[in-house]
């Protein structure tokens, strides 16, 4: 089967000339949860956009089946909510729905079981600010999830979150990926939650990045909080860390 | 506990410290027996007020009429012109020097012109235009570039036409930033009606409150002159609560997230 998404050595270089990206290959599987995990500026942000079409590369070439507008697309959650605060909840996760042509009267029904799932059924008709910051991002992580999307790209969401907060949205991202079954390629600065959501971490080097090193997470499926004190998925994060370190060290070519 | 008697007194002492200095003038006033063309009484000034209202309602009216329509459209005026300026840049910087030199120039030297092409009516109209028009047109700018970029790439990822982009994202953006503007062009209208009538304004039936004025200062009649511009003081300030009312009341949507 042909991957989802193949980056071949793409660079992009922004008008400012700073160089974010430089031969980075990276191929993305249909169903997998693929954590991009790097040092601090090293073009994470960078990849995911262009990955997305939001920015294209200045270098090298990008073949995706996933940018589909609309549903069975391409989503994209960003480091926050980023809700329109004079938009109800319920209108916030309507937003990609609108755009693609559905009446609020035959989106209802949707908006109502996203809420539910990620657990804010109750606050449809609330503003955003009248909201907690973890509450702020099951909204936005709903609005990505109600076109049914066949690549959903998160970009650090969990970041801005409490510990407690960050691990329950864990095993709730975790259930929502097995669910709908679809591709999650996962930007984070951490590496015990990229080794504890996914099924393949790729390291990036420092600016600019690169893949430096792949590995695959064979952790069960089924994940939970006892998980976090298995040795094996202690070791994998030692590795993962030890990958990172080096990465910090490369980048200068 | 403190706080009911704190607001209270944010009420009670500004009002207090009023109703001070009026007894305070009215007392002046009868102790020296002040004649009212010299400075009128309080009391006076009221007793003014009564017999002329036919008169000084007539024209507050007038004034009033004028500054609203000059007002509103000056409100759809900036915001209009602000979205076709934002669609080009090119177009907003042709149209660039227009703002500035109409910004720089005062009312007052503009307005002699005014009268010649449009007359005193129109010119008064046109004098709140141009005054609540840029706080407006400047407000609406700012605001419609002001959208997040962050959600405009859900709605470049959505593939939304430029036109929804308006308005769902651009204009709600904007709506604070508008509302800034229309506070400023609220409280400059009056004051540009006022302004414009003293240069262009005539007498008879369609005479504004200013003409009254002006009238009144010429016949000495000084009682009637100071209740005028009492009720132009009323105006201002019921014009300027209801504007202010009315953007906290829609502003209650656009509260800010309270974190991050
Ligand atoms: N639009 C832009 N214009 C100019 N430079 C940019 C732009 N976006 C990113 N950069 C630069 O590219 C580099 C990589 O940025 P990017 O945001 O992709 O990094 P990141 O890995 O996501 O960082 P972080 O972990 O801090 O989120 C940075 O040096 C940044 O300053
Ligand atoms: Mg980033």
């Amino acid at each position: 089967m042909a991957p989802l998404v193949r980056l071949a050595g793409v660079g992009k270089t922004f008008d400012t000339g700073v160089t974010a990206l430089s031969g980075l290959d990276l191929t993305i599987d249909e169903g997998e949860f693929l954590s991009l995990l790097g040092p601090s500026g090293c073009g994470k942000t960078t990849a995911l956009r262009i990955i997305a079409g939001l920015d294209a590369p200045t270098e090298g070439a990008i073949e995706t089946t996933a940018r589909t507008a609309g549903e069975g697309g391409l989503s994209f959650v960003f480091q926050d909510p980023t809700l329109m605060p004079w938009a109800t909840v319920a209108d916030n996760v309507w937003l990609p729905l609108r755009l693609a042509g559905v009446s609020r009267r035959d989106a209802a029904a949707r908006i109502q079981a996203e809420l539910a799932r990620v657990g804010v059924a109750d606050f449809a008709k609330a503003l955003p600010h009248e909201l907690s910051g973890g509450m702020r991002m099951r909204v936005a992580i709903a609005r990505a999830l109600i076109t049914r999307p066949r690549l959903l790209l998160m970009d650090e969401p969990f970041a801005a979150l409490d510990e407690i907060t960050r691990f329950r949205l864990n095993d709730d991202l975790r259930g929502l990926w097995r669910e709908t079954g679809c591709t999650v390629v996962f930007v984070t600065h951490s590496v015990y939650e990229s080794v504890y959501l996914s099924t393949r971490l790729a390291v990036m080097t420092r600016r600019p990045g690169r893949i430096l090193h792949e590995f695959s997470v064979d952790l069960p499926a089924e994940r939970n909080e006892a998980l976090r004190r298995d040795q094996f998925y202690l070791d994998l994060c030692a590795q993962a860390s030890a990958a990172l370190a080096r990465a910090q060290g490369e980048g200068v070519r | 506990m403190r706080r009911p008697a704190h607001r209270l007194a944010t009420v009670l002492l500004p009002v207090g410290v009023l109703a001070l200095t009026g007894l305070f003038w009215e007392a002046l006033v009868r102790h020296y027996a002040i004649p009212p063309y010299k400075l009128p009484a309080p009391t006076r000034i009221a007793q003014a007020l009564a017999e002329d209202a036919p008169l000084l309602f007539g024209a507050l009216a007038v004034t009033l009429r004028l500054t609203v329509a000059g007002f509103a459209a000056a409100l759809v005026g900036g915001v209009v012109l602000a979205i076709l300026l934002t669609r080009s840049r090119w177009a907003a910087l042709a149209f660039s020097p227009y703002a500035v030199i109409l910004q720089v120039t005062p009312l007052v030297a503009i307005a002699p012109i005014l009268v010649i092409y449009a007359g005193p009516t129109a010119t008064i109209y046109l004098s709140v235009f141009i005054v609540a028009f840029f706080p407006v047109l400047a407000g609406a700018m700012a605001g419609l570039r002001s959208a997040d970029p962050q959600l405009a790439d859900l709605f470049a990822l959505g593939r939304a036409s430029p036109w929804r982009r308006l308005l769902l994202l651009e204009l709600p953006s904007a709506v604070p930033f508008i509302l800034a503007g229309v506070r400023t062009a609220g409280g400059l209208s009056l004051i540009g009606a006022i302004v414009a009538e003293f240069v262009a304004g005539s007498g008879g039936s369609d005479a504004g409150l200013a003409y009254r004025i002006v009238e009144a200062s010429y016949r000495l009649n000084v009682p009637r002159l100071f209740a005028a511009v009492a009720l132009i003081c009323a105006a201002g300030l019921v014009l300027y609560a209801a504007v202010a009312l009315s953007c906290a009341a829609l502003l209650r949507r656009w509260q800010p997230d309270r974190r991050g």
